[in-house]
């Protein structure tokens, strides 16, 4: 008897062919937007946009084309160059993220004074200008932890103080070229103490690079798995986290959909007729159920086929993994709105409730936003969620490339929740006066 | 024209929207709730981090300098390293992270302080999860703690009079530093109370989420369009002499009229969260409010006038505020999307009204500023109800 209600169902679903593409569709689309959003199409490392920069200053031609070509080599960066004023108006426009005030006169790099690089970021930028102030911040902490180990060396080297003594300001000073270059050649005490002090410099230049290799520590950095981290950023193809969520999300929709199919077949009046056919005392509960789960699972075997051949998504290495962990899920789903729809009195009451409840649950139970990357007070709540258990055994299996053993625990909690489930909601059949109470 | 049909299907629809009590979550309850959280979590991403996941230091070397990488790590508010009582082992370390029980492990190995006195490199390893936004902060900051080391190292092989009190008060207190600004909205210097950029996730998520639960009624509304199709309702309604235009400018301005109440009320309590307010142009922002419920409410009639069943409105309908609350930029600021999906969403109803409401919050801008986007909304909105007309009239006829 049971076949036949499961067929039955299966038959109605088919009916309305639309709507089943529309349920198959809509997950994979939106797996599409955000992995493409997020990971670039086809998986792999995300995909940095250049990010447009003004630069303000006035170097030299050479340092400015190099400054310019670095910039735009490194594939972070879209910079231009322009005056204070027009790098206000992108700033604020929106047009650059972020604009770099070079001091005006770069000597002042070179100088005993204290200097400040400005950057102005984008009012409306809430990330990118972020970007160009942490890599900026990174590269200046080298210039200035190499200013603070040469002066803590050689303090002599440094820029002299007003009234000491100062070889090269010395040597340059007069006022033509020409005295300058007969102080040279002539080998005055000027040039001397000049070339001594070129010398001394370049000889501990030398040595301090020296004094760099090899390298004071050997810092290695691995992966989660195991492997060395080459740059920053994630590592895992983003479809591994994003499918199995939204998967998960639109299941509940249609779990919730299946168990609704009551309120519908009370009002198309085949519920009555149903009835009255010789079923045992929970038939018409479970062949929902049963129905329910056979349509997630469907559900999940289109959406990580497609997955894998669209995404490269990863299915894990366990070949059993997966198909156990989607039974679960299916099962743990399709038991879960089967007591809302024997509690609720009208199909549009149930899609309302069922669609907050799952809306809630897939914010607070990780199918939106990795639960790991949430607050801890929202961390704790989805402990509490059914889904939570469900993306978590997911994330085992393509993310962390876990086996069987593995997510038995987890595949146990989703079998547990859906024999609660199926058994609260047959409670709540009987309590209800079983047919006559669905009527 | 007869308006009183017009009257008549506008209040039938406020009606019915306000004789489900369950509407009103809907209405309310469910986008301040996204508001809330999804603004928390926008906040944690941002830096403001309540989570404070563990990083485990493993040190078996116990000296000086690894005491001082540890302090160096440590007051951040993004993690919170604990120092494992006995030592471990690297594999330990790495077992933790591979497990997802820890954000980062770090292993100082029993030579670490030696190995540095003697001149000689000192290995340290770190395992960490690179999806976590706070393993990330981990990393940064034991970079930056190594770098410190490699100069304080190169500065005691390179010279022996090296003084160490100087490198350090140099590197905490360096000659050239970073003056950074963020542009305030107001113009010229930044005033006390304005806004300075994005200071709260509520900033995104309110406005983002005000409009995605607007766009979502009226396509969950689409629903009751198809099934008064469907039982007849507006056949009757075209016999008694309402023109095809009159049937669909009701059907238009009923889901408007809840959504513009709705807009509003959303808007305001979303006041009420810190950090929120919409920049200085009460004429942008009733402006933008305006055409974007009426776009979602020409779009609700354009589908559904391709629905044939209840069931196909409820896909559709979910389908498209889904797909145009992603792609438009609704659920995660645009600017970390690539350029080409930048234009798609400016493509978008969706990604036209938060940009908008992005400018007026960060940029201050009003009406001028605002004007193409505006205009933008304009024109779909133009664009659908001819569609929609058009579509409706070959329905009823």
């Amino acid at each position: 008897m049971l076949r036949v209600l499961v067929i039955k169902d299966i038959r109605r679903w088919w009916s309305d062919r639309q709507a089943v593409i529309v349920t198959l569709l809509l997950p994979l689309m939106l797996t599409a937007v955000l992995g493409i959003s997020f990971g670039g199409f086809g998986g792999g490392a995300p995909e940095i946009e250049a990010i447009p920069l003004a630069l303000v200053g006035d170097p030299p031609a050479l340092l400015r084309e190099q400054l310019e070509r670095a910039l735009r080599e490194s594939g972070l960066f879209a910079p231009v160059w322009c005056d204070s004023a027009e790098a206000d108006r992108l700033v604020r426009k929106g047009e650059v993220r972020a604009a770099v005030l070079l001091p005006g006169d770069l000597q002042q790099l070179l100088s005993p004074e204290r200097v400040a690089i400005g950057v102005w970021k984008d009012p409306g930028s809430v990330l990118q200008a972020d970007i160009v102030e942490q890599i900026l911040r990174r590269g200046l902490k080298r210039v200035q932890g190499g200013e603070a180990v040469y002066l803590a060396a050689w303090p002599a080297d440094g820029f002299p103080a007003t009234g000491e003594p100062d070889p090269f300001g010395d040597l340059l000073a007069g006022d033509s070229l020409a005295a300058v270059w007969r102080r040279i050649r002539d080998g005055s005490a000027e040039a001397e103490a000049a070339r001594q002090k070129f010398e001394a410099i370049l000889d501990h230049q030398a040595a301090l690079i020296d004094a760099f290799d090899p390298p004071a520590v050997a810092l290695t950095v691995v992966d989660r798995t195991g492997q060395e981290a080459k740059g920053v950023g994630p590592s895992t193809n983003m479809f591994d986290y994003i499918l199995p969520g939204m998967g998960i999300f639109f299941l509940m929709f249609a779990a919730a959909a299946a168990a609704g199919d009551l309120h519908r077949e009370r009002a198309g009046g085949t519920l009555r007729r149903l009835l009255v056919a010789p079923l045992g005392s929970s038939d018409l509960l479970v062949g929902k159920w049963l129905f329910a789960m056979l349509n997630g699972l469907l559900q999940l075997v289109v959406l990580f086929a497609a997955g894998r051949l669209l995404f490269r998504m990863s299915l894990g290495p366990d070949p059993l993994a997966l198909p156990l962990a989607a039974v679960a899920t299916s099962a743990m789903l399709a038991s879960l709105f089967l007591p809302l729809a024997l509690l609720t009195s009208n199909e549009k009451q149930m899609g309302s409730i069922s669609t907050g409840v799952t809306l809630f649950m897939a914010m607070v139970g990780g199918n939106f936003i990795n639960v790991d990357q949430m607050p801890a007070v929202l961390q704790a709540a989805g402990r509490f969620t059914p889904n939570y258990w469900a993306n978590r055994t997911f994330n085992d299996i393509a993310v962390h490339g876990r086996g069987v053993g593995d997510i038995l625990p987890r595949v146990a909690v989703l079998f547990g929740i859906a024999a609660v489930m199926l058994a609260v909601a047959v409670a709540i059949y009987r309590r209800r006066g079983g047919k006559a109470g669905l009527l | 024209m007869n308006t009183g049909v017009i009257q008549a299907l506008v209040t039938l629809h406020v009606r019915q929207v306000v004789a489900d009590r369950s509407n009103l979550f809907w209405l309310f309850g469910m986008p301040l709730m996204f508001t809330v959280l999804m603004g928390m979590i926008f906040g944690d991403m941002g830096g403001g981090a309540p989570e404070a996941p563990e990083v485990t230091v493993y040190d078996e070397s116990r000296g000086p300098a690894s005491g001082a990488l540890i302090a160096a790590l440590g007051g951040h508010e993004n993690y919170r390293i604990v120092v494992a009582d006995s030592a471990g082992s690297w594999d330990l370390a790495r077992s933790l992270v591979d497990a997802g029980r820890r954000t980062a492990s770090l292993h100082i190995p029993a030579a670490f302080d030696a190995n540095l006195a003697l001149g000689l490199p000192a290995a340290l390893s770190l395992a960490y999860d690179p999806d976590r936004a706070s393993a990330q902060t981990v990393r940064t900051a034991l970079e930056e703690a190594v770098l410190r080391l490699e100069f304080l190292s190169a500065g005691r092989r390179a010279e022996a009079g090296f003084d160490e009190a100087r490198f350090d008060s140099i590197w905490r207190d360096p000659r050239i530093t970073l003056e950074v600004r963020t542009l305030g909205r107001l113009g010229g210097e930044p005033q006390p109370s304005a806004l300075t950029g994005f200071t709260s996730g509520f900033q995104h998520t309110g406005p983002s989420y005000t409009l995605m639960f607007v766009l979502m009624f009226m396509l969950m509304s689409v629903r009751d369009v198809v099934t008064q199709r469907r039982n007849g309702t507006l056949r009757r309604l075209r016999l008694a002499a309402a023109s095809p235009w009159l049937l669909a400018t009701g059907l238009f301005l009923g889901p408007l009229a809840v959504g513009l109440v709705q807009a509003a009320v959303l808007l305001g309590l979303n006041l009420l969260l810190p950090g929120m307010d919409y920049g200085g142009s009460p004429g942008a922002l009733v402006l933008t409010m305006v055409l974007f419920t009426a776009v979602s409410s020409a779009l609700a009639l354009c589908v559904a006038t391709f629905c044939r069943t209840p069931g196909q409105a409820d896909g559709l309908g979910m389908t498209a505020s889904m797909l145009l609350a992603s792609l438009g930029g609704l659920w995660w600021p645009l600017e970390v999307v690539p350029g080409f999906m930048q234009k798609i969403a400016m493509a978008l109803p969706t990604g036209q009204a938060v940009t908008i409401f992005h400018n007026m919050i960060g940029r201050g801008w009003g009406l001028a500023g605002n004007a193409a986007h505006l205009a933008a909304l304009a024109g779909m909105l133009a664009v659908l109800l001819v569609l929609a007309a058009a579509r409706f009239r070959r329905l009823v006829d």
